[in-house]
């Protein structure tokens, strides 16, 4: 069973994605909609992904809380963004273990590239 | 006669003594006279008994003798010495005279043999030694007069033959003293020349005292030989008496053809008798002097003569040659004889001239010329004069005035012939020219665009085309005549008369130079016209006219007008700008307006002080600007024409000023002329533009942003209803539910743009239009009562929108099932904020069935009410009793979200 971090602040969309991603077999830990909790959760549930939000409540990013998490463990996060100008090339290049993808995914391109970075 | 006693000597020797033609004289032995015969009475002069008893010595010898003859007698009488046998001497005799007297002496013994006395005859040689010394006299005379005639044979110099001749006559001791004093035609002293008596020179004293001496005067009134006696009252303190007291003066006229030269003065010895064949002799020598300076005077007069016509063939020679014109003296047979310089210069190319023939020299031809007007002078005996072109009549370079005067003999005849020739090319040209520059001057005259017109007196007598233009006239006869005032209003605009003014302009110009002045003339038809006039004096053939230059300045006084206002009209216009313009010079303002005194906080006369420095204008920190700019115009670069800097006022306040500068010339230099604009305002204006922009772009981001988020919202609650689906009525519910989720979420936005803030909503206005509009969708009857308890307070659209979408389950639950099967029932619904916000949702209805579907807690709404109650960071709490309520209680965020970027 692959487990899920999902970090997004608006929890509508948190739970609506959660719901389908369990009905397609995934474990989906409780959602994150600060950075820190979504380190904190990383560190604790130790997740196979994360879905990563970058806009989030509070002063941290997700690129903010993605850098933490890496410092500490290696885990592939996919970042769901409404506008992939909020992700420049350099943080690209920082985060080498990521994947963007426009929000709202089409759920088949999101479960593809989940799957994709896991088996990875 | 007496016998002395003792003496041996008898009466016939007393006798004899006294018939003996020789003075006889006995002496005791101390010289007394003890004897003296008749004779010796006669020469002394004295009777016998005034001589006998007296001492001889004493008495009759002269003092410079005394002593000498009686030491020697002492010495005789004591017998020392012999007696001196014969002697001559000179005694004193009657009256002061002197006579030479030869002695033969004999001593007289008493019986002892001893010397008593003497006895001496005496003979009276006065006469003769006269005569011989007379004789010798006249010999050195005649050998002075013959060394002067040799002297005038040869001396041919009149100063040197004089004071030669006055040597000559001295040298030879024929005289103590001559002198020779010549005059000019008026008796004054030509020159003078003198001999003897060592250092006298009778000349200066003669011209201290301006007077000549009494025997040149007199001499000169006799003009003969005049003697002077030493005794003459009138010899006064004439230098020769008071070197010689003896000297007697000669003086002798000195006349050739009688001609006065001059006259000669000799002084003669006292001794020497002066007899006519002395006075012979000089008149005999003053003769041959005569003689000889007027030979002196003749050959002077004759080499003089000769100087003077050399001279005057020099002088006639060089006036010939001085002559800027060609002269040439032909024969009748047209050879040159003679030539002036000019003419030497002007054909040397033909040398030699002389001697060959006039039309080959001057016109290269072997015949004379067919005009040739020296043929017509040697015909007809008179003067002639042709122009002649040159080189040749066909091509002439130039012109010569050819003009013939003949030279006549005393019969009649001509014999000579004077060529006089001018050369007039200069003079034809300049005749040409003087006609070119009448003719150009007529129609600079005529051509002029001033008009110019001459002025007799008061009337015109002549004006140019332009005058008669100016005035309106047809023609230049309507003003001719006329008078200045004619032409002129009444008045001028001084208030003085027209005609009075011209009368005094007219009389001052006359008399001296005026300046140009200002005249308002007057056409015919009575168009005033300012016009400027220069008045000159002009004289023509004599007569005194004046020449008035005059401009019509009408349009130039228009135009000058018009500048004036267009000077003020920039005055104006700089003064009232709201611009500060300033001209700087050297770092100093020379012009600054009134906005430039506003804005700077200083005035004029601040910035004029002589320590004024235009740096402390501006603010420290930008006066780097200023240096920066002059060093690079120092450098030679080119400088942006506009730039910005702040200045700092007086005041302290920072006005912010764009500068657009120029660089003109000025003075010696470059001046700054520049405006500065006050852009404080406008650069606060748009840095809050630019501020305003930066929340507009972000505020757009934020709605795109939204929009997205919302559209996502709405794709998951429609995500998660489709999940619930079962029936048509489900799924109708359920977008009814949708339908209602969609409207509170638009509805934020609506009240979000509504405020015009953007950022927050009114969440009291929000929430009673979104019960208002639930109720009218619930509770079409108005069964349920509700009430409203609401603070006044704003909310950001991340928890407005999770407030809305909460709010509108509660209600939406609670007017579907709280109500169930009952007719009225009421809903309190209250948004508070006491500390954290507090929001309440309660009910009068049968209170929360458990098993109801739609309060399941697992249903959709009760879900999404937990999910938004934990994305606000909020506590739910229900209680059930009478009724059923929510209350969401939210903390106060102090660090809300950050915008997105």
């Amino acid at each position: 069973m692959i487990k899920l971090l999902i970090v997004e602040d608006e929890f509508i969309i948190a739970f609506a994605l959660k719901v389908r991603l369990e009905e397609y077999g995934f474990t989906v830990l409780p959602i994150a909609a600060t950075a820190s909790d979504a380190v904190q959760l990383a560190i604790h549930h130790n997740p196979d992904i994360i879905l990563m939000d970058v806009m989030l409540k509070g002063s941290l990013t997700g690129v903010d809380a993605a850098r933490q998490i890496y410092e500490l463990k290696n885990i592939p996060i996919i970042f769901l963004t409404g506008n992939r100008h909020y992700i420049d090339g350099m943080q690209l290049k920082e985060l080498q273990n990521c994947k963007i993808l426009s929000k709202p995914p089409s759920e088949l391109e999101l479960i593809d590239e989940i799957k994709r970075c896991v088996e990875f | 006669m007496k016998t002395p006693k003792n003496n041996r000597i008898n009466i016939n020797v007393e006798s004899f003594l006294d018939i003996a033609g020789v003075m006889f004289i006995v002496l005791d032995k101390r010289g007394i006279v003890s004897l003296v015969n008749e004779k010796g009475c006669e020469i002394l002069g004295y009777p016998e008994n005034a001589i006998i008893g007296k001492n001889w010595f004493d008495t009759f010898l002269p003092e410079d003798l005394r002593s000498s003859f009686k030491e020697v007698y002492s010495k005789i009488m004591q017998g020392k010495i012999q007696p001196v046998e014969f002697y001559e001497n000179p005694v004193l005799v009657k009256g002061g005279g002197k006579k030479m007297i030869h002695w033969h002496n004999t001593p007289l013994w008493d019986e002892n043999g001893r010397i008593i006395g003497t006895l001496s005859s005496g003979e009276d040689v006065s006469d003769k030694k006269r005569l011989e010394e007379k004789s010798n006299h006249l010999y050195h005379v005649l050998q002075a007069i013959r060394n002067i005639n040799q002297l005038i044979t040869r001396e041919k110099d009149k100063k040197r033959l004089i004071q030669e001749s006055c040597q000559l006559l001295t040298e030879t001791r024929g005289y103590n003293f001559a002198w020779i004093i010549l005059f000019d035609g008026k008796k004054d002293i030509l020159m003078t020349g003198h001999s003897g008596l060592e250092t006298l020179d009778p000349t200066p004293m003669m011209q201290q005292k301006k007077q000549l001496p009494y025997c040149v005067r007199e001499a000169l009134n006799r003009k003969k030989v005049t003697i002077t006696d030493k005794n003459h009252k009138d010899c006064g303190d004439c230098p020769l008496v008071r070197i010689d007291s003896e000297c007697r003066v000669m003086t002798v006229p000195i006349e050739y053809r009688d001609k006065l030269y001059g006259l000669l003065l000799v002084c003669v010895p006292r001794e020497i008798v002066i007899d006519q064949d002395e006075q012979n002799l000089l008149e005999e020598l003053t003769g041959d002097i005569g003689f000889a300076l007027q030979t002196i005077d003749n050959e002077a007069s004759r080499l003089a003569m000769e100087e003077k016509l050399r001279n005057n063939e020099q002088f006639l020679q060089n006036v010939f040659d001085a002559i800027q014109d060609g002269i040439s003296v032909l024969d009748t047979d047209l050879n040159i004889v003679r030539i002036n310089r000019w003419m030497e210069k002007m054909y040397d190319h033909r040398a030699p001239i002389v001697g060959q023939k006039c039309y080959y020299v001057y016109q290269k031809r072997t015949s004379p010329c067919s005009f040739c007007p020296t043929k017509l002078t040697i015909q007809t005996g008179k003067p002639q004069s042709e122009i002649v072109p040159y080189p040749n009549e066909v091509n002439p370079v130039g012109w010569i005035d050819l003009s013939v005067f003949p030279i006549m003999d005393n019969d009649g005849r001509v014999v000579h012939l004077i060529e006089y020739v001018k050369d007039i090319t200069e003079q034809k040209r300049a005749e040409q020219a003087l006609r070119d520059s009448e003719l150009r001057y007529r129609t600079l005259f005529d051509s002029a665009n001033d008009a110019i017109f001459l002025i007799d007196e008061d009337k015109y007598v002549g004006c140019n085309n332009a005058t008669v233009h100016m005035f309106g006239c047809n023609e230049k006869r309507d003003i001719i005549g006329r008078s200045p005032w004619d032409f002129s209003p009444a008045i001028q605009p001084d208030g003085m008369d027209s005609k009075q003014k011209t009368k005094k302009i007219i009389k001052m110009a006359q008399v001296g130079d005026i300046q140009p002045f200002y005249w308002q003339h007057q056409s015919v038809n009575g168009k005033p016209l300012d016009t400027q006039v220069s008045l000159n004096k002009l004289t023509l053939d004599g007569k005194l006219y004046l020449q008035a230059i005059v401009r019509d300045i009408t349009e130039q006084n228009q135009a000058r007008l018009a500048l004036k206002e267009s000077v003020a009209m920039y005055r104006s216009l700089i003064e009232n700008s709201n611009d500060a313009i300033y001209l700087l010079y050297n770092r100093k303002f020379e012009i600054i307006n009134q906005k430039f005194e506003e804005m700077m906080g200083i005035t004029l006369q601040d910035v004029q002080q002589p320590d004024f420095n235009m740096m402390t204008l501006i603010k420290p920190s930008d006066r780097v600007i200023i240096e920066q700019r002059e060093q690079d115009i120092k450098n030679g670069k080119s400088v942006p024409p506009q730039y910005q800097f702040t200045i700092l006022r007086p005041d302290g306040r920072d006005v912010i000023v764009e500068a657009s500068v120029s660089y003109i010339p000025y003075k010696d230099g470059l001046a700054t002329q520049g405006i500065l604009r006050d852009m404080t305002e406008r650069i606060r204006t748009e840095n809050q533009i630019r501020q305003s922009l930066r929340e507009k772009e972000v505020l757009l981001q934020e709605v795109h942003h939204r929009v997205k988020n919302n559209l996502n919202v709405i794709t998951s609650l429609l995500t998660l209803q489709a999940m619930q689906l079962g029936n048509k009525e489900q799924a109708i519910n359920a977008f009814k539910k949708t339908k209602d989720r969609i409207f509170a979420m638009a509805m934020v936005h609506e009240k979000l743009y509504q405020s015009g803030v953007y950022t927050e909503i009114d969440m009291n206005d929000y929430t009673k239009t979104l019960v208002k509009n639930l109720l009218s969708i619930y509770n079409p009857e108005a069964k349920i009562h509700y009430s409203l308890k609401l603070d006044n307070f704003n909310l950001d659209i991340n928890r407005a929108i999770p407030c809305g979408l909460i709010l509108n389950e509660l209600i939406t639950n609670a007017l579907k099932h709280a109500f169930y099967g009952q007719s009225s029932g009421k809903l309190t619904i209250s948004f508070r904020k006491h500390g954290p916000f507090e929001l309440v949702v309660k009910d009068s209805g049968i209170g929360l069935q458990t098993d109801s579907q739609d309060w399941n807690a697992d249903t959709l709404g009760m879900q999404l009410i937990n999910i938004l109650t934990a994305q606000l960071d909020g506590k739910l709490t229900i209680k059930i009793k009478e009724g059923t309520e929510f209350k969401i209680v939210f903390p106060v965020r102090k660090n809300d979200k950050a915008p997105y970027r």
